[in-house]
């Protein structure tokens, strides 16, 4: 089948093709991970005594001190749209205030803003982490 | 060209040694200790690291300079492309010479038809003037088009030769490069990130960007020329013609010996022969247009590749040739010839030989190896 | 550029206590498609939120480069520039020295400063040329090797920093090989060569350690180095959930020892007076658990040798600094 004159056509994108591949700082955030993850992490606020030894050890970032500005100790929550489950962060809780559960079929993506399952991640671009060079 | 360099306002020089380009960075280095160049000299351990010092220079706003040769250009070749990649108005100096192996040192184009595809433009100077003027246009083309500047420049005969170069007052170059106008940068706020990865869904797309900003940058680098031309008197153009307008056979050439070819055709006249010479300013654009009109009214052709495609219908140079004659639907004798690798000698009694050998009738294509006269 | 002065500026405001005097504005966004529980990815994040100010971060092809960097995704919040594999730090050198140039012009105020992450592929072989160029020259950069100690961005071949008898595509054991037959590089020793004025071991699992190292590093006006133990669960093969416990077995058997190199004095700066069985770092792990088999039992005595010197080594260079 022949589309004729738009064989040369160039496709549109969501997005710009900035001159020699440069992006704006930070646009991964878009990118949800959230269906990488078996078991989500809970946090046990009663136990949880804001050492923040979680944050400093969490590949993502996606455990988010409660008070980003301050000094202080600050308890945690997790951000569900990014958290791929690893589980670094209950292994190294030194009060054990973080709980492994499995991630319920159907509602397992669920993300932090609330139930409504996410899609596995925003674009169409996969999500295998094992690009080889 | 070291010159040239101190003239332009540049930031940053990166490079190593190598025969026959290290008199230009040796020059740089000197200045450099004497507070008359004004950037950062960084003495690189390789040709790799020259170029990845400079696009990592280019991605700071500064301006940047390197030189190589022969090996030193097929050491740094994964880097060229990524300097076009990132769209980056690095300027480099190419003193063209032969590539191991045999190990050989003096003149060839090997190396720059090896990176012809790396996407750089690609400028080629017949004179040390001529050199000198075109790294002084290429900091302004560069920054005009985003893409990288080589200048060629043949090994020896050019490098490590005494001619007279009118050099221009250093305040008038200063004030014709200017400071490079405002590009995306490292330094930019909010911050960027620059050399993504790009699967198959993306990464054509840059490369169709990279071509587009190839064909674009004709009138960009025309207006850089005329520019020149009203500070310098002196203006080379994409391509350069001699008595090709009225002649039967023109030698289309790149680099220095297009003199040699000159002194040729206009000796023939008195034998009768209408011999011309265009030779190519720009190779990268290249300029099809200027060069169909160049030959429009020849009934030979006779294109000199002092490089080998091996294995190809026809050598680099020639290739384009009869590209630009097959787009245009004309049919011409063209004669591919190779000559001069390696330094091989070329002097004007054997561009005379080709000039005669093309007067006779012949078939449409031919392709040789031409060695010059005995020289024993 | 100088080699840098005698004595740290900083030493001591060097010191990194507490986790409650970092600053929580994260330089890495989530979104990256790192491996769950990514050793590497700690390493960067916990040396972005040590520095003081925004770095410019300059980075090899490798594990970190790709899964933070898919085109329109990035996840640094800080300047980021990947160029190739083997030349991060000729790329941070143009980087670095440009900027000078900048200044000197009255274009920019200050520089910023420049760190660069390479992997071991990219630092031990690939990169050692650019790496030593750069040394050599003085460029003011920090020079940051994350060790997942093979190549695993290709799918687990090994590298000069791969240990003695682990196992990797390239290094199987079988009836003859062992896994890997060869010792690791000693990186920190051929940096420190070069007349670096620091040069250090750190670990993921001792976050003040490495930290406190790279604010150490930044009080020096000359090209640094960090080398950061960082364990790849799909490498090496345990539990995503072990990557910190990995690595702090690696410490705590003197498999990793933690120690500096400055103005070229050795010092061990976490001892293990009490070290643990190897067996406890190596049982965990898929790469080496073949070396606890009966037939294995000659490479795991060689291995446990090779540790044992080089704490050794370490302990006399070490103690020769004191001796002066």
């Amino acid at each position: 089948m022949s589309d004729g004159a738009g064989v040369g056509r160039r496709p549109t994108l969501a997005f710009p093709i900035n001159p020699g591949g440069w992006y704006e700082g930070g646009s991964s955030v878009e990118y949800h991970t959230n269906d990488w993850r078996l078991e989500r992490p809970v946090v046990n606020l009663d136990k949880c005594v804001g050492c923040l030894y979680c944050w400093i050890y969490c590949p993502e970032p996606a455990i988010v001190p409660l008070d980003r500005e301050g000094r202080g100790p600050s308890k945690v929550k997790v951000d569900y749209d990014h958290c791929k489950g690893c589980g670094i962060c209950a292994q190294v809780c030194p009060t054990k205030a973080i709980d492994m559960v499995p991630e319920e079929v159907g509602a397992r993506w669920g993300s932090s803003r609330g139930s409504t399952p996410a899609s596995a991640g925003h674009s169409s671009r996969g999500t295998t982490p094992w690009l080889t060079l | 060209m070291a010159h040239a360099v101190r003239q332009s306002n540049v930031d940053l020089v990166a490079a190593y040694p190598i025969t026959p380009q290290t008199v230009i960075v040796e020059r740089i280095a000197e200045f450099a200790a004497n507070g008359e160049f004004k950037g950062e000299f960084v003495p690189v351990e390789s040709e790799h690291s020259a170029m990845s010092a400079c696009i990592g220079g280019a991605l700071t706003g500064a301006r940047v300079f390197t030189a190589t040769a022969s090996q030193g250009l097929a050491l740094m070749h994964e880097m060229l492309y990524a300097a076009s990649g990132l769209r980056l108005p690095i300027v480099m100096a190419v003193a063209n010479r032969a590539l191991n192996s045999p190990l050989n040192i003096h003149g060839d184009h090997s190396d720059i038809m090896g990176s012809r595809d790396s996407g750089w433009i690609l400028l080629f100077a017949e004179n040390v003037e001529e050199a000198y003027d075109r790294v002084i246009q290429a900091f302004r083309i560069a920054e005009a088009v985003n893409l990288p500047v080589a200048v060629n420049l043949d090994g020896f005969t050019l490098t490590h030769s005494a001619e007279v170069v009118r050099m221009l007052p250093d305040d008038a170059v200063e004030s014709f490069v200017g400071r490079p106008p405002r590009r995306p940068t490292l330094l930019d706020d909010p911050p960027k990130s620059f050399g993504l990865m790009s699967l198959p869904d993306t990464y054509q797309f840059f490369k169709e960007d990279q071509q587009r900003a190839m064909e674009g940058a004709p009138p960009a680098i025309r207006a850089v020329e005329e520019a020149y031309r009203k500070i310098s008197g002196r203006e080379y153009g994409p391509v350069k013609r001699f008595l090709s307008d009225d002649a039967d056979i023109v030698m289309v050439m790149l680099g220095s010996y297009a003199g040699t070819a000159r002194v040729a055709a206009a000796q023939l006249r008195s034998e009768g022969i209408r011999a011309g010479v265009v030779s190519l300013g720009w190779y990268r654009p290249f300029p099809a247009d200027e060069l169909l009109r160049a030959v429009e009214g020849a009934g030979s052709i006779v294109v000199m590749d002092r490089s080998v495609s091996y294995g190809a219908s026809a050598h680099p140079l020639a290739s384009d040739v009869m590209t630009a004659l097959y787009k245009a639907g004309l049919r011409k004798r063209v004669l591919s010839v190779v000559y001069g690798l390696g330094g091989r000698w070329f002097a004007e009694e054997d561009a005379k030989r080709l000039f005669r050998h093309a007067a006779e009738p012949g078939p449409d294509f031919e392709s040789f190896f031409y060695y010059g006269g005995d020289r024993s | 550029m100088s080699a840098g002065s005698a004595e740290p500026k900083g030493g001591e405001r060097a010191q990194v206590r507490s986790l409650l005097e970092i600053d929580r504005r994260e330089r890495l966004a989530p979104g990256h498609r790192a491996c769950a529980g990514c050793g590497p990815m700690i390493a960067v994040r916990q040396i972005l939120q040590a520095y003081p100010e925004d770095p410019i971060v300059v980075n090899a092809t490798g594990c970190v480069e790709v899964v933070t960097s898919v085109y329109p995704e990035t996840s640094w919040l800080v300047p980021w520039v990947h160029v190739a594999f083997e030349n991060s730090a000729a790329v941070a050198s143009g980087v670095e020295a440009a900027m000078r140039a900048l200044r000197r012009r009255g274009e920019i105020e200050r520089e910023r400063p420049v760190v660069v992450f390479a992997g071991d592929g990219g630092t031990f072989d690939i990169g050692i040329q650019a790496l030593s160029g750069a040394l050599e020259r003085g460029h003011r950069m920090l020079y940051v090797c994350y060790d997942n100690e093979a190549y695993m961005n290709t799918g687990i071949q090994r590298s000069s920093a791969t240990p003695y008898g682990a196992w990797t595509t390239t290094s199987p054991y079988g009836s003859v090989w062992p896994g890997k037959r060869e010792a690791k590089k000693d990186i920190v020793a051929i940096v420190a060569a070069h007349g670096v004025p620091y040069a250090a071991t750190a670990s993921i699992s001792h976050w003040k350690d490495l930290m406190t190292k790279v604010r150490k590093a930044l009080s020096y006006d000359g090209p640094t180095f960090l080398h950061v133990y960082a364990p790849c669960n799909r490498g090496w093969r345990f539990d995503p959930s072990l990557t910190v416990e990995v690595a702090k077995r690696a410490v705590e058997t003197r498999f990793f020892p933690l120690y500096e190199v400055e103005n070229g004095r050795y010092r061990i700066t976490l001892p293990v007076t009490k070290p643990r069985p190897l067996e406890d770092f190596l049982s965990i792990q898929g790469r080496f658990r073949h070396l606890l088999l009966p037939q294995y039992r000659e490479a795991l005595e060689e291995l446990k040798r090779m540790v044992d010197e080089r704490w050794e080594r370490l302990t006399r260079l070490a103690s020769a600094r004191r001796a002066e």
